[in-house]
Formats: C-alpha cells, sequence, structure tokens
C-alpha cells in the first residue's frame, strides 16, 4: 500500500505541476517559426495538460481512498466505506481542502475542452486561467500541510516553495514536447534557443526560491543531526537532496552548453533532449523522495536510530582546549577553502586547481569532523516518551537513591561507599558540567546498557523504560541545578535557557497552561507572611500574574491567583535541586540542597529566569517588590526562545 | 553551526513536509491525580496544532490493560480548535492510561498515551 500511496503522490505532484507550468512556458516561448510545427507541439501540450488533470484527479481519489482507510483504521475494503469517506469529505478540513482542489481540476478539465479550438501559440486567456487556477490547487495543499498552523510566514514561504518547484520540475515538460516536436532542420534555425535562454533564467530563479524558502522551512524542522541520519524521514530527505544535486549538475550542464551556444549548432538537438530527459526522470526520482517523506513520521517526532559510532557535538568538546582549537581553526580554514573551491571553479576552469582546493575542502571537513567528534550510540538521539516534570524527576531521585548512589553516592559526586570496588575507572560525578553536555539518548543508552569501559551495568532488565526516562529527567535537573548557580534575582533580558520542570496543579491542569500566557512565580516554603506581603505588593503594582505555592502553611483560602501543587513534595525536591547558588552549592553528601525559602520566577515560554534563595542561616527577609520588579523586566524580552526541550507527543 | 549545515542540506526539501500532532499539554495530565468522587471526570487534551476532533478517538484503560466502558465521543472545545474534550465515566481509585488518535489538520493520524492516577478522597494529600 504503501508504495502505491507513494506513486500517487507523485503521479499527483507531477501532474498539477505540469498544469501549471505549462501556459507560463508557452507564455514565455519566443518560438513562432516554424507554425506548424509549433501549433503541433501546442496541440500536445494541451493533449499533455488534459490527460495530466485527468491523472490528477484520478490519483486523488486513490489517495482520498487510502488516506480515509488509515483515518478509520479500516480496509479500504471496509462496506460502510464510502458513505464515511463522504462524510469525512464534507465535514473534515483535509477533506474540504481536497474537495476544492478536485472540483478545480475538473474545472481545468472542462476550460480545457471548452476552450480547445481557441487554444494557440502564445498565452491567450484559456492558458491564464489554467495557470490560475493550477496555481491554486497547488496553493491550497498549505492549508493542509504542516505549515498551516504556523506564523504566515512559513505558510508564505511554503506556497512559494511548491510554486517554484512546479514551475522547475513541470516546465521541463514543454521543453521536451517542444525539442521533439521541432525536427533537426528546425530545430537550430528557430527562435527555440531564445525560448530556451527564458526558460533557463526561469528555472534558475525557481531554484534559487526553493533554496531560500526550503532553508527557512527546514530550519524549523530538523533539531539534531539524529534527525537527519537516524528516522527514514531524513533518510529519504538526503536521497532527496543528493537526487537534486544531480538534477542540478544535469541542468547545468544544458546550461553551459546553450550558453556556449553549442545547441543552435545542428546535430546537438538529440544531445539537448537526452540531457533534458534525464534531467526530468531524475526530477521524477526528487518527488517519489519527497512523497516517501511526506508519508514518513516527520524526523522531529520519530525515535532516531543512530547508526554511527560518534556524533559530531562542537559543545561536547568545548572544555578540551586542544580540540577545541583544532575543531575552530579547522572550521574556519574550511571556510576559506569552499571559499576558494568556489572562486576556483567560477573564475578558473583548470581542473588541477578546482582539485586541489576541492581537495582542500575535504581535508579540513575531515579534521574539523574528527576533532568535534564524541562517541554516540543507538539512542544518542533518541527523544525522552516521559515529559520533563517534576514527577518524574522526584521518581527519578528515588531511583537514584536506590540503585545508583552506592557507586555515585549520597551527593552524585561519584564517592558512592562502592566506589573503590569498581574495577575499571571511578563512577562518574554527576556533578560534572560534562554530564549535561551528554544527550538524554545518551544516557538512556548507558542506563539500559552500562558502560563496559567503566564497568558500570545496565539496568534494562531491572528498571522499566520509564524509570530510566525518570533517572534521565532527574539526571538533568541535578547537574543543571549546579549550571543554574549563575542564576540570581535579576532577570536578564533574552537570556532564557533553563526549562522550567513541569508540574500538576491542583484544579489549574499544569505549569504549562500559563505558558505563553503569562510568566508564573513559584514559592517553595512559602509562610503566610511571604503570600500575605506577595498580595500586597502585587496589589500596588496594579499588576496580577499566578503564583504556585507549595508550603507547610495552613491557609483557610488561598488569595486569588495563588495555586498549589498536586504534588508539593515532588515539586519541592525538583525545584530545590534548581536551588544551588554561587555561594552554596550544597553540601557533598546531599543529593537535593536543603532550602529554607525560595522563589522560582518562570517566563511565559517556559523558562526559569530569576531565583531568590533563602537558607536557614539567612537573616534577610523576601523583598516582594524584587519579584515584582523581575517579573515586569521579562516583559522588556524582545526575543522569543524555542519550546524547552520536552517532546511528548 | 550544526544546524545551519543541516538546514543547508535540506533545502529544497521541505515542500513536502507533513508532521504530526504533538500533544502539549492535558488535564488529568500524565501522572496527575484525579479525586474520585463518583462525578464524571472531564479530559481535555491539547495539541500543537488544530486536529479534528470528529475523527479522533480517545479511550481508556486500566491497569492491567482492561478496557473502561462509557468514555465518550470526543468533541471540540469553544475558541480552541487545538483541543479535544471527552467525558469520562465516574472511575474507580487506581491508576488508568489513556490511550488517544488524533487526527491532525494535515490528514496524519497519531497515537499516543499516558497515564493517570485516580485517588480515593480519603489518601488526598
Amino acid at each position: 500500500m504503501e508504495v502505491l500511496q507513494i506513486a500517487a503522490r507523485m503521479a499527483s505532484t507531477v501532474s498539477v505541476a505540469v498544469i501549471f507550468a505549462t501556459p507560463v512556458f508557452i507564455a514565455i516561448n519566443q518560438c513562432d517559426e516554424p507554425r506548424e510545427k509549433v501549433l503541433a507541439a501546442t496541440q500536445r501540450l494541451r493533449e499533455i495538460s488534459l490527460t495530466m488533470a485527468c491523472v490528477f484527479v484520478i490519483t486523488q481519489f486513490l489517495l482520498m481512498r487510502i488516506q480515509y482507510g488509515q483515518i478509520a483504521d479500516t480496509s479500504i475494503a471496509s462496506s460502510d466505506y464510502t458513505s464515511a469517506m463522504i462524510e469525512f469529505v464534507l465535514f473534515s478540513l483535509p477533506g474540504q481542502v481536497w474537495m476544492v482542489r478536485v472540483f478545480l481540476a475538473l474545472l481545468i478539465i472542462g476550460w480545457l475542452v471548452a476552450s480547445w479550438r481557441k487554444f494557440g501559440s502564445k498565452g491567450e486567456p484559456a492558458n491564464a486561467g489554467v495557470a490560475l487556477m493550477a496555481g491554486m490547487v497547488i496553493l491550497l495543499g498549505v492549508l493542509t500541510g504542516h505549515y498551516s498552523g504556523e506564523q504566515s510566514t512559513l505558510q508564505i514561504a511554503h506556497g512559494l516553495h511548491l510554486i517554484a518547484l512546479s514551475l522547475w520540475i513541470g516546465g521541463l515538460v514543454p521543453w521536451l514536447v517542444f525539442a521533439i516536436t521541432l525536427r533537426e532542420e528546425s530545430f537550430a534555425a528557430s527562435r527555440f534557443t531564445v525560448t530556451m535562454r527564458s526558460f533557463s533564467i526561469l528555472a534558475m530563479a525557481s531554484v534559487a526560491v526553493v533554496i531560500v524558502t526550503g532553508l527557512l522551512l527546514s530550519y524549523r524542522f530538523i533539531d539534531t543531526q539524529g534527525d537527519l541520519l537516524g528516522t527514514s524521514w531524513g533518510q529519504w530527505l538526503l536521497i532527496k537532496v543528493l537526487v537534486v544535486a544531480a538534477v542540478m549538475w544535469t541542468a547545468n550542464r544544458v546550461r553551459r552548453a546553450m550558453n556556449a551556444g553549442h545547441l543552435v549548432l545542428e546535430g546537438q538537438r538529440r544531445r539537448a533532449i537526452l540531457t533534458v530527459g534525464v534531467e526530468f526522470t531524475l526530477v521524477l526520482a526528487v518527488i517519489f523522495a519527497a512523497s516517501a517523506i511526506s508519508l514518513s513520521t516527520p524526523a522531529s517526532h520519530d525515535a532516531a536510530q543512530w547508526w554511527l559510532p560518534f556524533r559530531v557535538s562542537l559543545d561536547a568538546i568545548w572544555d578540551d582546549k586542544a580540540l577545541r582549537h583544532l575543531a575552530v581553526s579547522s572550521l574556519f580554514m574550511l571556510g576559506l577553502a569552499i571559499i576558494g573551491w568556489t572562486l576556483a571553479k567560477v573564475l578558473s576552469r583548470r581542473r588541477t586547481v578546482v582539485a586541489a582546493w576541492g581537495t582542500s575542502v575535504l581535508l579540513f571537513g575531515a579534521v574539523a569532523g574528527w576533532s568535534a567528534s564524541v562517541p554516540a550510540f543507538p539512542d544518542s538521539f533518541r527523544r525522552s516518551d516521559i515529559a520533563y516534570m517534576a514527577e518524574s524527576i522526584a521518581s527519578g531521585a528515588a531511583l537514584y537513591e536506590q540503585h545508583c548512589q552506592s557507586c555515585h553516592g549520597t551527593g552524585g559526586r561519584g564517592d558512592g561507599a562502592l566506589a573503590k570496588l569498581v574495577p575499571k575507572r571511578p563512577p562518574a560525578d554527576l556533578s560534572a558540567p560534562h554530564t549535561a553536555l551528554h544527550t538524554a539518548g545518551d544516557m538512556y543508552w548507558w542506563l539500559s546498557h552500562g558502560i563496559p569501559q567503566s564497568g558500570m551495568p545496565g539496568f534494562s532488565g531491572l528498571l522499566s523504560p520509564q524509570d530510566r526516562w525518570d533517572l534521565v529527567n532527574f539526571l538533568r535537573a541535578f547537574s543543571q541545578g549546579f549550571q543554574a548557580r549563575v542564576i540570581s534575582g535579576e532577570v536578564i533580558r533574552n537570556d532564557a535557557w533553563l526549562a522550567a520542570p513541569d508540574f500538576n496543579v491542583k484544579d489549574a491542569g499544569s505549569l504549562k497552561r500559563w505558558r505563553g500566557i503569562s510568566p508564573v512565580v513559584i514559592m517553595l516554603a512559602g509562610t503566610t507572611d511571604d503570600v500575605a506581603a506577595m498580595v500586597s505588593a502585587m496589589d500596588q503594582s496594579g499588576g496580577s500574574m499566578p503564583f504556585v505555592l507549595v508550603s507547610k502553611a495552613k491557609f483557610n483560602a488561598l488569595p486569588r491567583g495563588f495555586h498549589v501543587p498536586q504534588d508539593p513534595v515532588a515539586v519541592e525536591a525538583s525545584y530545590a535541586l534548581l536551588s544551588r547558588t554561587i555561594d552554596f552549592q550544597g553540601e557533598k553528601a546531599d543529593l537535593v540542597p536543603p532550602v529554607e525559602r525560595a522563589i522560582f520566577v518562570v517566563d511565559r515560554y517556559g523558562y526559569l529566569r530569576a531565583r531568590l534563595v533563602w537558607r536557614a542561616d539567612m537573616s534577610t527577609e523576601i523583598d516582594p517588590e524584587h519579584v515584582v520588579l523581575a517579573v515586569e523586566r521579562l516583559a522588556g524580552d524582545t526575543m522569543v526562545p524555542p519550546e524547552p526541550d520536552d517532546h511528548i507527543h | 553551526m550544526m544546524r545551519v549545515l543541516l538546514a543547508v542540506a535540506l533545502m529544497a526539501a521541505s515542500g513536502a513536509v507533513n508532521a504530526h500532532s504533538a500533544m502539549v499539554r492535558a488535564e488529568p495530565g500524565p501522572r496527575s491525580t484525579v479525586i474520585a468522587d463518583g462525578r464524571p471526570v472531564t479530559l481535555t487534551l491539547w495539541f500543537n496544532e488544530r486536529v479534528e476532533a470528529r475523527w479522533s478517538a480517545v479511550s481508556l484503560e486500566r491497569a492491567g490493560g482492561e478496557p473502561v466502558d462509557g468514555v465518550g465521543k470526543p468533541g471540540g472545545v469553544d475558541g480552541e480548535p487545538k483541543a479535544l474534550r471527552v467525558t469520562l465515566p465516574p472511575l474507580e481509585p487506581g491508576r488508568y492510561t489513556v490511550r488517544y488518535r488524533v487526527l491532525s489538520v494535515d490528514g496524519h493520524v497519531v497515537k499516543w498515551g499516558y497515564e493517570f492516577t485516580v485517588a480515593d478522597p480519603v489518601g488526598e494529600r
């Protein structure tokens, strides 16, 4: 079924591209002699457009049939299939968009048939109408693409991308039809070479638009190298990019031959047709890969399986001065080599010069890659199924005490009671900065399979996947607590980097409910006086924001805007991990540093932005105005950070 | 840097991108606790993009995997096209798994699930 679905989608894409690009090609066509040949080519194109419109309609019906079979989770032979599909078409957005697209395709068929006699060699109204309707069919695809839920810039970019791609691939068909119809004797003498130049400019402009919009759109969807190499979506994408490169190389051959004037010579027509034919075949391969991509689970939603023994990460090697210098300098040299190779290609035709620069690119690329590579595992780029929540972190802390602290120590510093008995190398100090540089997937792999080099055992037989992810979430919070020491009570504008763990709130869903709406203040161990002072300060400032209070104090009724977590113990333990300061990072034996009272300011994007922490020996009191000022300062952020990486489905 | 290189590698490739809905929030949410009060429970799921309520399904299982009867048909939420709402029957204390199957606006189907707990009122913390 999948191959049929891919093939149908490919046929649908190509057919509408041909219908759209043909009138455009005819409009830029300068070749009007010999008249009978031009008319014959135009007539053939009309037949092809009509056929393509029929192909589009048929493949759309096939695709809808298959898609509804998947949506209904039944075989497409299901007995109530037809009525259920009609309901789907009428009442769902994908169905309605499908209906309009098919209706437009039927209009195109009607228009082509009705204007059969009027069709000529130039851009008559019939051509413009067909191009307009086909363009609408293409653009309607944006409404049911992923960018339909995105900002308008991405939707516009998506539309431009599809139109440019269609112009490029669809224009090859009328090109071939004209070249084949104009016989050898008339090919060189006709003005088709002028048309070829015009089309070449149009195709190059289309490719430029495709590249620019493709960059913009793809930046939104690929997060890691694992997304690209470790998922079927990413692998299809790589295949597509490689084929696109081959297409561009082939197209460049035609362009160079044309610019050199070879194509106007007699005897070159067959060669040109062959080259463009190869280009068109490769384009079909591109569309096949694109169709496969559209049917695969998108990379950022899939569990990447990394298959290389290493991954590239500048962050991970940054603390190693020698490797850092080598990586940065080789990257710099790589940049120079790429510039040199490009200039050599453009300015110098000497193959040895180009080859020398090309070798430099490979050499410096290899050195940069090697110096920035670190060991990797099949799970290295796997995303957690378990959200980064206080409940998960607290569960991970309990599992740590049960399974890990005998070696890694009660305080996670690698100094457990059994540490000296570990055969190969001492257990890792989990508070060290490098802990935060490993991917969550790396840690999941080690927890599952152990680290043979160090003697650490695997726990896959002992702990469920959820337990292991809980441990990963705990290790993340534990390690980031040491990095978070630099966060003070002052908000630094546009400096959002530390994700605030989510947690369930009584009668209010979870902390996430305020994402995109309002900053939230979390008070650990707040007293009745603290709450009263905060309410007073808020009243004076005229502002309002939600508070989440973790407190043992008894309240008859919480003030308006105050909430309590469902599991205050988990929230207190998790946020205490993030309470270490420059002055106090906790005793070595303490897994969770003791906190007398603390206030955490979380911005509307889900990042922890300011902290006020009190220990038992501190004499100062909470200054509510300080908190109000911190929240007010968040309004000065001018940059929207990415979503904190708590991807779950 | 790596993102830029990846983006370059991806150029010309995004035309056919279709992604799936992802749940971003739920009430009752993952690992949350609901107090058993003998009344039906309203379950709301929020996604990162619009979903088609009519072609989505939600089911509930007890800890042993046994399905819970009486789960309503999911419907939309007024003013929130990215949300689904379904009424669950009154639940006995225990752990439950929500399983949902939603149709994204891009025509793709996503299946996923998570656990929450129903607690006895006496045992409330």
